[in-house]
Parts: structure tokens; sequence; C-alpha cells
């Protein structure tokens, strides 16, 4: 065969005079064209790409140190990402709209079940039926002692992530318990052992109680505050739509800080039956029966001197349903006292109808609110 | 530096235009894998690829300054790579296989004429490799990049990133809370741990 123009391609290549033609065949089969199979790569070859070092220091001299500090940043990197993400995933490869990212994609309106997602990429859907789920010994478990998944690699990262009208309780792997309350977020590694603090980090609404060790502080973040504490009971509440970052602390000791702030106030020490309330303007501490920030969790709806739309709010939540006010001022009222959760709504409504004065209309899901 | 993992190649490039040397790193460990195993496939010597994979990066660290402010950095990678490999074909001073396979290549008259589309093919056929890298490279590989990307979507919409690159908010967003999803607090561990 005649190699002519193949050869003259090549030389025109070199020399850079190709035409935009030219450059055409050369870029099409360079994309068809393999001098090696990749199936007969040996594993040496593999543990050899894997190995590769870091550019050699270029010969200049004034780039050399350069080059260090490149090998230097270059190795730590490798190690902490090798440290962070080293574990078997036999799942294909994670794309942009993998389950973590789910909640991105569909409202939180659509949600049904709770879910456990690694940080490997799995998730699971979580048996409402049950109460909730312990990380014990590297295994996930139902409270009730049922498998649900083994923790590979002691650096996995794990969420649970409630859904409206659900509530899940999680035994972390230190003993300390947590409540979540519906559309709320729980993240914590899969151990606590290695690391200086226990931290985990949430978003919605939890109560805690937390196994009390005083050389491994525990560290509660949030978006807007970081709470720590030594052994203790308290509640967090930091739902989005509410105004204010409310921690309740019922027994032991509690440090709430304040994260991004330019406030002088930045962080207050609490006392059982103390509430710390996080505003736009600064953190306040306040005297309340911290017993009652707890209901929640007993199934309890509780409310203290609460206005129509806080009070809404927290019915829109728990039972999933929109509201729509057809009145002059959202924030009138003050009610107060306890709901069972386990009211359906109707009863729930009507009751609300007559301590509060408004009319309350169901339709489908969703609530109208009426003079 | 732990948080520099999970920023998108679009973050790392400013910083690299910055001269960081830590964001230079994990570009390097996020695509020397990929850009590794594409070359030998080219060239069939791993010590000559691995040789072309550094040259491309100490020249990407020397070009930083003038690294285009809307970079596709891994367009901008594979592409370099293809030009040196194709200039290492071109000035083999024996005759290779190389040039059978071209001239056939060429009286088939079938090929792709368009810029981008053949830009396109270049990515997916090196990205395709991520399958046959070693576990623990092909890790570092997907879940940089793919959840890289996504941390800067999170990141630009609810401006919680720390970040050193500014990124806007594109008007308010319905819906916060259900936006404000796992990968949030995945971020808050991934810089405080």
């Amino acid at each position: 065969m005649n190699n002519e123009t193949a050869k003259e391609l090549l030389r025109k290549y070199r020399e850079n005079t190709c035409t935009e033609e030219e450059l055409a065949i050369l870029e099409s089969w360079y994309l068809k064209y393999d001098l090696k199979d990749l199936a007969q790569l040996s594993s040496e070859d593999l543990l050899a790409i894997e190995a590769t070092q870091a550019p050699k220091p270029v010969i200049e001299a004034k780039t050399a140190s350069l080059w260090q500090k490149f090998l230097v940043a270059s190795a730590v990197v490798l190690i902490l990402g090798a440290g962070l993400f080293f574990y078997q995933n036999k799942t294909s490869l994670i794309k942009d709209n993998s389950p973590l990212l789910s909640s991105s994609e569909e409202s939180r309106q659509g949600e049904r079940t709770a879910t456990l997602a690694l940080s490997s990429g799995e998730v699971f859907n979580l048996d409402l039926k049950k109460k909730g789920i312990v990380i014990r010994a590297k295994k996930i478990l139902y409270s009730d002692g049922v498998f649900i998944s083994s923790v590979r690699s002691v650096e996995m990262l794990i969420t649970i992530k409630t859904p409206l009208a659900g509530a899940y309780q999680v035994t972390l792997p230190d003993g300390s318990k947590v409540w979540l309350n519906a559309a709320s977020s729980l993240v914590f590694p899969a151990t606590f052992e290695g690391s200086p603090q226990r931290k985990i980090a949430m978003s919605g609404e939890a109560y805690f109680e937390i196994i009390e060790n005083k050389n491994h502080p525990f560290l509660v973040q949030s978006k807007s505050q970081e709470v720590e504490v030594l052994g203790t009971h308290f509640n967090i509440d930091n739902y989005e739509d509410e105004p204010n970052v409310k921690t309740t602390l019922l027994q032991g000791i509690l440090r709430v800080g304040v994260r991004n702030s330019t406030a002088s106030n930045k962080s207050v020490i609490l006392k059982p039956n103390q509430q710390a309330i996080l505003g736009p303007s600064g953190i306040s501490i306040h005297h309340v029966d911290a017993e009652n920030y707890k209901n929640w969790t007993e199934d309890l709806f509780w409310f203290d001197k609460e206005p129509l739309e806080s009070v809404m709010r927290k019915i829109s939540r728990w039972y999933d349903v929109k509201v729509e006010y057809q009145v002059s001022d959202r924030n009138r009222g003050k009610l107060s006292g306890d709901i069972s959760k386990n009211e359906d709504i109707e009863s729930l409504l009507k009751i609300l109808e007559q301590s509060m004065g408004y009319k309350f209309k169901l339709q489908g899901k969703k609530i109208i609110v009426s003079e | 530096m732990t948080t520099y993992l999970l920023y998108s190649d679009e973050q790392l490039a400013a910083l690299l235009r910055q001269g960081n040397h830590d964001a230079f790193g994990v570009l390097y460990n996020r695509y020397k894998g990929v850009l590794h195993v594409h070359a030998y496939k080219k060239l069939g010597d791993l010590e000559k690829a691995k040789d072309l994979i550094q040259e491309l990066f100490v020249n990407l660290w020397s070009k930083r300054d003038a690294l285009p402010e809307t970079l596709n950095l891994s367009g901008y990678l594979y592409a370099t790579l293809r030009n040196r490999i194709l200039d290492v074909v071109a000035h083999e001073k024996v005759e290779t296989k190389y040039i059978d396979s071209l001239q056939n290549f060429v009286t088939e008259n079938n090929f792709i004429t368009d810029r981008h589309v053949r830009e396109r093919e270049l990515s997916r056929l090196i990205e395709q490799a991520v399958n046959e890298l070693p576990e623990r490279m092909r890790e570092v590989f997907i879940m940089s990049r793919n959840e890289g990307k996504s941390h800067k979507e999170i990141a630009e919409a609810l401006e919680i990133s720390e970040s050193t690159v500014k990124n806007h908010m594109k008007g308010a967003l319905k819906n916060l809370r259900s936006k404000l999803g796992l990968f949030t607090y995945l971020l808050f561990i991934f810089k405080f741990f």
C-alpha cells in the first residue's frame, strides 16, 4: 500500500502546516487508533500508574524550589484523598444526579421515607415503622437488631434524612442518642475514634442525649452555630423557616457558639432550663421549662404562646401540608398547650378552631386559614 | 487542604491562576490517572506516557497566569495531551504501525469534520478509562469531579461555601429547604473534620 498520504500528513503536522481538513483527519484517526489494547495492561502496569510520582523537578534552578513545595503538597493531598475516599464501591459511576444529591432535584414535599445515605453513594430507604437505627461495631442496624448495612470504611460519613411527617431516632457510634424531627438531617462519621472531637452536623430539629466523655468533646454543627457539649440532654430547633435557632438545655452544660459572626457576643454557656436563641441580632439566653422542648419526641405538639403562623409551620411540617392564609394578621394569637401528634388532621384542626378562633379548612394537602 | 478535594475544576483553575500549589496538587491527582492510562493506550510505553503527563502538568503550571477565564480545564488537558501525542507520532523516525493505520484510515475517508464533536469524543474516550483505573484512583477521580460540580452548584445557590472563589447567588431561590440537602452537610464535614 502506498503510505505517501500518511507520511505527508504527519510531515505537515510536524511543520504545523496542516489544513483544517487534514487536522480533522489526524484527530479523528487519533480517536480510533490504539497501539496497545488496554486488556493487556498487567497488574504491574497498573501499580506503576498508581505509583507515579509528582512531576520531576524542572532543571532550571529557579523553578526547582517550586517543585519541592509541589511534591509535598501533592503527596499530602494524595494521602488525605486516599484516606477520605478509600473504600470498595462496586456500584457504577456516581453521576450528577446521584442519590446523595436527590434532595436538590425533588422537593421535600414528595418524600415519604426516611433515608440513610453513605458517603460511598449508597442510599437506603428506612422503614418508618421501626423507630430508629443504631450504629455499632461497624454495622448499621435497626433498633430492633435487623441489619441494614456494614460500614466498610471508618472514614465513611452517614447521613440520615427524615421526611415531612416522619421522625426518627439514631444511636450514634458512641452510644449517644439523637431524635430527629420531621424534615431534618443528621450527618456523622461511622466512628468517633481517631478524631479529637465527636463532631456531627444537623439541620431541622433534633433532641440529643449525649454520653459524657470529658476527654472527647461533642460538637453539633448547624448552618449558623456550633454547640459544644460534654455530656448532656438538649434540643436544637434549627428549621430554616423559623426566624431563630433555639437551643434548649435539659441537663448538663452546653456552649453555643455562633458561626460567621461579627457580633460581639460570640458564644454563650447554658445551664439546665436555659435556652439560647440565635437571631439576626445575635444570641441571647432565656429561662424556660426545658422539658417542654422535648415533647415532640414523645409525639406531642407543644405550643408556648405561639401566634398563628408559628403554629401552622409546625403543623405543616408534621402533616406534610401547605398552608394558605386568608387572614389579616398571621402573627396574632397566643396558643399554648400540647396536642397529641397522633390525632388525625381533621380533629386537630377542629381543636385549633376552638382554641384560636380561626376557621381551618382542609382541601386535599392544603389548609386554608380564614377568619 | 482537605477542602480542595471537592472543589470543581473551575474553582481549582481560578486558584491555580493565583499560583495556589494545593489546588494544583489536587488537579494533578484528579487527572493524572485517566491521562496516564490514555497516553499509555496510544503510545504503548508506560514510561513515555508518564513523561508526557508530567510535562503536561509542568506546562500547565508555568502557563497558569495565561489561562483564560472561562477555561474548560479537562478539555484543555485532553486536547493538549492529544496534540503532544500526535507530535510524538509525527516525529517517529522509523516506519511504525502508526503509518499503516493512518493510511487505512485516510483511504476510508470517514472522519469527523466538526472540531467540537472531536473534542467531546476525546473527553468521552479519556474518561471511560476511569473504569480501568486502580480502585483508589478511580475514587479520587469520580468523587472529586462529579461531586465537585454539584458542590459548586449548591454552594453557589446557598452562599454557604467559605471558599475563596466568590459565588454570586443567582436570584432568590424557591424552596430553599429542599435544596439544603445532604450534600451541604457533607460539605461542612469536609471543611471541619
